[in-house]
């Protein structure tokens, strides 16, 4: 096994600063298209939240005449790594395009890495299925395997722009104003027990999962651990990098509903069992008891987006903040009430989620693939 | 003298320093409008002024606050009242968590619900003595850590996004009042509830009626049973250290 230099950040890592991020994301149900803009007013207004040194955006919809083809985001800390990569992309996938991410000199932006995409399709017809984790497998494979290249993103019709700089340095170095997507997710980070880099930035992909987070997951080793059994190795030097393989895990693969995954990541306290019905506490003790080592622990507000969803969950006690609006059928999550009103002024109603408990809004299935313009 | 401040786009520590300058300059009655998240606002005032905020405060507002009344028309967001000293927030709308996070001094008067934590570390000392009131419901660890002052929340409205639980955690000094029964099953294990005294009630009075004043509200709140949410000790952990 080839493990990773993980010396090069050391530097960074001896250095403390005590604050959270902060998390936005806006999803039109509907699929109207909406320019990347927008999210990045949000962030930018939570700008104190983070520290510069780190800043990213999930966009949905933004590849309409590729959506076909999985998307890969890749990041290269060393040009030389592309070769390697590319010819291992090429042992699975025919190679639709390949291009560099367009990107424009920031002045504050200095030595980004080298940032490529790809659009693809496998080599031979499998069931969709098959065709996912022959995806997770060959992400795990570059993250884990392959010096100096990290996949950034994986999906379908979707991509994640993320580095060190601050949100508005960042969105202007990917031109994010260029994409117009039905759902958006953003973050503005302030790294406190691991390093900010260019791979640990927010948001985390896999497939067409995205998630954000404010908080520190104090059960990282447990959830890793218990990934490392179904073939998720995390390679990103963040914690939050497990949220999206347990959700990848018990969503994807073992199919399991988003309610019973809250009930199984912010799981309510032994004590608290008591206040429900015989029925459902049955259930929570199994969940408890099977999932065990996927409880996440410690403070946390997340946004988890895929293609025909957004969600949005606390810690069980509440030790980050989350704020969710609607307006007709657009639907917002931030860490502030502040930067849904840089989204919309008005919305039709404003609330904030119970702890530990899912705030979900799901693409409406009569629009499902029609996405149109409205920008 | 009155002045009007426009915070659209401005970044917190101009809006505050211009705050602060506009107090110096003598203005007693100021309105900043378009405020959108700017955090700290008021933070550390001295001076018997009202400030009146229109728009979404960011994080600790009123901070420090020492005199003053600042009126929000508007939702606060989290740590309103932060280690306030004194003075008066009120704010016509709902709180984020935190609300009144270590007060010592001063009034904070909410028209709807509260978050999470609300009251955290709260304290009184000598002439001291701070008061939050909540005209909705709050969430769960009312009182967490509570050491003295007083809330009462008066429930006129409903939250359906609330839990109660663990109320009063490590609470050891001062009251919380709730208009109607408690029933939650696992408040804080440091607490005890009962009906709240002829006495007491005649003590938080003047501060719903107060509440009354600022908001419209049913007259008739005080004709309600009260329960009272008190710490069964002072010390509740004294042993484990002092023997």
């Amino acid at each position: 096994m080839n493990f990773k230099n993980i010396c090069q950040f050391s530097d960074d890592r001896k250095v403390r600063i005590p604050s959270g991020c902060g998390i936005a994301g806006i999803f039109n149900k509907h699929g109207e298209l909406l320019s990347g803009e927008i999210i990045v007013r949000a962030i930018d207004s939570m700008k104190d939240r983070g520290n510069g040194l780190g800043s990213g955006y999930a966009g949905y919809g933004i590849y309409q005449d590729c959506r076909n083809y999985w998307c890969f985001h890749l990041l290269y800390n060393q040009a030389t790594a592309r070769d390697q990569v590319e010819q291992y992309l090429k042992t699975y996938f025919n190679v639709k395009l390949s291009e560099q991410i367009p990107t424009r000199k920031v002045k504050s932006i200095k030595n980004p890495p080298v940032l490529w995409r790809y659009f693809l399709e496998t080599k031979e017809q499998m069931p969709s299925e098959k065709e996912e984790n022959l995806i997770v497998s060959v992400c795990m494979g570059i993250n884990h395997n392959a010096n100096d290249a990290f996949v950034i993103s994986s999906g379908k019709n979707m991509g994640i722009f993320k580095g060190v700089g601050e949100p508005s340095e960042i969105a202007d170095f990917y031109k994010l104003e260029d994409y117009k997507g039905y759902l958006w997710t953003g973050h503005n980070r302030f790294p406190t027990n691991t390093v900010g880099w260019w791979g640990g930035a927010h948001p985390f992909g896999l497939l067409d999962w995205s998630v954000v987070h404010n908080g520190e997951i104090s059960s990282y080793g447990v959830n890793r651990r218990y990934l490392e059994n179904f073939g998720y190795y995390c390679s990103l030097f963040t914690d939050t990098e497990v949220i999206t393989y347990l959700f990848d895990l018990l969503a994807r693969r073992q199919n399991l509903s988003l309610d019973t995954i809250g009930k199984i990541i912010a799981a309510p306290f032994w004590i608290q069992l008591e206040n429900y019905s015989d029925e459902e506490k049955h259930l929570l003790k199994w969940l408890r008891i099977i999932y065990g080592p996927a409880l996440v622990n410690g403070p946390f507000s997340i946004i988890v987006a895929r293609s025909n969803f957004m969600l949005g969950i606390n810690d069980r006690v509440k030790l980050r903040p989350l704020v969710a609006a609607e307006k007709g059928s657009t639907f917002f999550l931030a860490s502030e009430e502040s930067a849904i009103c840089c989204m919309e002024k008005n919305p039709d109603r404003t609330w904030t989620p119970k702890a530990g408990t899912m705030t979900v809004c799901f693409y409406e299935k009569e629009h499902y693939g029609n996405s149109k313009d409205c920008t | 003298m009155k002045k009007r401040i426009d915070a659209a786009k401005m970044d917190f520590n101009i809006l505050n320093k211009t705050l602060r300058a506009a107090i110096d300059d003598g203005y007693d009655d100021i309105e900043i409008n378009n405020v959108c998240g700017q955090r700290f606002i008021c933070a550390g005032l001295e001076k018997n002024i009202t400030v009146r905020i229109t728009g979404i405060p960011g994080n600790d507002l009123g901070a420090f606050l020492s005199a003053g009344t600042i009126i929000v028309n508007g939702n606060v967001q989290d740590g309103c009242g932060n280690t306030m000293n004194g003075g008066r927030i009120i704010v016509n709308g709902n709180a984020g968590d935190i609300l009144g996070h270590s007060m010592k001094g001063g009034e904070i008067y909410v028209k709807k619900n509260a978050g999470y934590r609300i009251g955290i570390h709260m304290k009184a000392y000598e002439n001291d003595f701070p008061v939050v009131v909540i005209g909705g419901s709050c969430g769960a660890f009312l009182g967490e850590y509570q050491a003295g002052g007083m809330i009462i929340v008066l429930k006129i409205f409903d939250n359906p996004f609330v839990d109660t639980f663990f109320t009063g955690t490590g609470m050891h000094g001062g009251k919380i009042f709730i208009r109607g029964s408690f029933k939650e099953k696992n408040p804080g294990k440091e607490v005890r509830t009962r009906v709240a005294s002829f006495e007491e009630m005649a003590f938080i009075k003047q501060y719903v009626e107060k509440f009354g004043s600022f908001f419209v509200v049913p007259s008739n709140l005080l004709d309600d049973e009260f329960t009272v949410i008190f710490p069964y000790s002072h010390r509740p952990y004294g042993r484990i250290y002092s023997y």
